[in-house]
């Protein structure tokens, strides 16, 4: 049984249809990466996954149980954790304060606060410190800390790289095989192919709301990315 | 010496504003609504105090109204406020004034518009002797350091414990507390609980100490209000702070001219809007 299959799944904003008929597979212990191009529905899909949105038509079965009915903060007491874009990290409260908000669902497994302090030392320095007053780079492992306190199956990583320095985003995609190799897969979601494609052991590109390319990262080829991307030669 | 006197029994009715505004202002803290019906549900806990003690006796009737108060507050909010939050800052304030009209007219209907009192036998009347003009009642007193542990209760509640650091959590960005799996829901249902809990026990002091109708609420809210606003929307110590400096405007008022009293107190309250609109003690940004 798979860890996450979408099947089909449709989203609309109102009027505006964001997915259409979007499948696919992730298998326990992978890592795959969703790429596009702005407004292609990467986010629209990983906030269909966490439950922020209900999807239109198509499922989302999530350790063989379909989602549909289950509400967002439920989802993470099932296993599927969001770190969504612009990180949303509760400015009032301090580092160490968002760290333990993380584990409100109260999974157990490998992460807690001295295994997270250890996975980003940047956010164990900063630990008394308000989380209005953290940079980019220490909000983006701040809001994986977070995550990972829910001792999630699933992680959804939404623009991880975005607005951060090339330094930063090499911290924090060298983070990323310490999570899976603790058993949690994870979904990421990127502008950035060439990070994407490297820490992945899958790939699918979005473009307007369609899958139009899918493949093992490895195998996948540089042009044929870069023309679903753009939509070059796509019908 | 008169001063002095004013200043202290100013300082104690502080507590009782207060204890008023807690309620209101959590409940402002966390959802951002102004509940139009805080002072009418401290004057309704009033009245339910009066009446189960009646059949018991005060102490009973205290500690059997006060949970109810505060699954009234859960109730409401789960099934009517939460539903009203995503319609705009108006449905809110609409839906609380009714609440405010209802009690109003139910406590007209059920116990007329006589003024009520709450029998404290000794307590009332108990006093301590500071000096030969200055004497500080029982009963204030105890507001007072009702009022304060209140406040250090509800402190150590959002600072110390997992419901508190949600309730915060939530306070600062409901989408993402639910991303953490907090169900943003009940946490609005706490907070509500909560406030209410503060306002019926505020409500019963408010009973025991003078008269009261059912017409009392909205000069409730405006006193709660008028601490919430001096001593900074949102912030917990800035409300103690803000009942006191109204409590003791209002005192010192009175000592002036008897008719000043209350009058000096929205003076106040207008003075620190122009000065310093973010109130005395505000909550600071980002937090």
């Amino acid at each position: 049984m798979s860890l996450l299959e979408l099947k089909d799944v449709t989203g609309h904003y109102g009027d505006l249809q964001a997915l259409f008929g979007i499948s696919l597979t992730l298998e326990k212990g992978a890592v795959h990466s969703v790429i596009g191009a702005n407004g292609a529905g990467k986010s629209t899909l990983l906030n269909i996954i966490a439950g922020r949105m209900r999807p239109t038509t198509g499922s989302v079965l999530f350790n063989g149980e379909d989602l549909s009915s289950v509400s967002g903060h439920k989802r993470v007491q099932r296993g599927i954790s969001l770190v969504p874009e612009g990180r949303r990290i509760f400015p009032s409260l301090t580092v160490e304060e968002n760290v333990k908000v993380g584990a409100y669902s109260k999974r157990s497994g490998y992460w807690n606060v001295d295994t997270v302090r250890e996975l980003y030392p940047l956010v164990a320095d900063r630990w008394s410190r308000l989380g209005f007053h953290c940079s980019g780079g220490e909000l983006q492992m701040l809001a994986i800390a977070r995550a990972l306190m829910a001792n999630p199956d699933l992680l959804l990583i939404d623009e991880a790289s975005l607005g951060l320095a090339p330094v930063v985003v090499a911290q924090v995609y060298a983070s990323l095989g310490q999570i899976t190799a603790r058993g949690t897969s994870v979904l990421l979601v990127e502008q950035d192919v060439s990070q994407a494609l490297r820490a992945s052991t899958t790939a699918s590109v979005l473009l307007e709301g369609r899958t139009v390319l899918s493949g093992r990262s490895d195998e996948l080829k540089r042009e044929d990315i870069k023309n679903a991307y753009f939509g070059i030669g796509v019908a | 010496m008169v001063w002095t006197n004013a200043l202290i029994q100013g300082l104690l009715t502080g507590g009782l504003y207060a204890l008023l505004a807690s309620g209101l202002s959590l409940v402002f803290g966390v959802m951002r609504i102004v509940n139009l019906a805080h002072g009418d549900f401290s004057i309704l806990a009033a009245f339910l105090v009066l009446t189960v003690a009646g059949h018991t006796n005060l102490w009973l009737g205290t500690i059997a109204v006060l949970p109810v108060m505060a699954l009234l507050g859960y109730a409401l909010q789960r099934s009517m406020l939460n539903k009203s939050l995503s319609m705009g800052v108006l449905s809110p304030l609409l839906i609380t004034f009714a609440f405010s009209i209802i009690i109003q007219n139910a406590l007209l209907k059920f116990f007329s518009s006589d003024s009520r009192s709450i029998q404290t036998d000794s307590l009332g009347s108990a006093s301590i002797k500071i000096s030969d003009t200055i004497y500080i009642g029982a009963l204030p007193l105890l507001t007072f350091a009702i009022g304060v542990l209140l406040t250090l209760a509800i402190h150590f509640f959002l600072m110390r414990t997992r419901g508190g650091r949600a309730m915060r959590a939530t306070s600062d960005d409901p989408t993402a507390a639910e991303l953490v799996g907090i169900n943003n829901r009940h946490i609005y249902g706490l907070a509500t609980g909560i406030g209410l809990f503060a306002a019926g026990i505020a409500g019963i002091l408010f009973g025991m100490r003078t008269q009261f109708s059912p017409s009392l609420g909205p000069i409730a809210l405006i006193f709660a209000f008028e601490a919430v606003i001096i001593g900074g929307l949102g912030s917990l110590w800035g409300t103690l702070l803000g009942g006191i400096v109204l409590g003791v405007a209002q005192s010192i008022g009175a000592q002036i001219n008897p008719a000043y009293g209350v009058l000096t107190g929205h003076v106040v309250f207008i003075l620190i809007l122009l000065i310093r609109p973010q109130g005395l003690l505000p909550k600071q940004k980002g937090k």
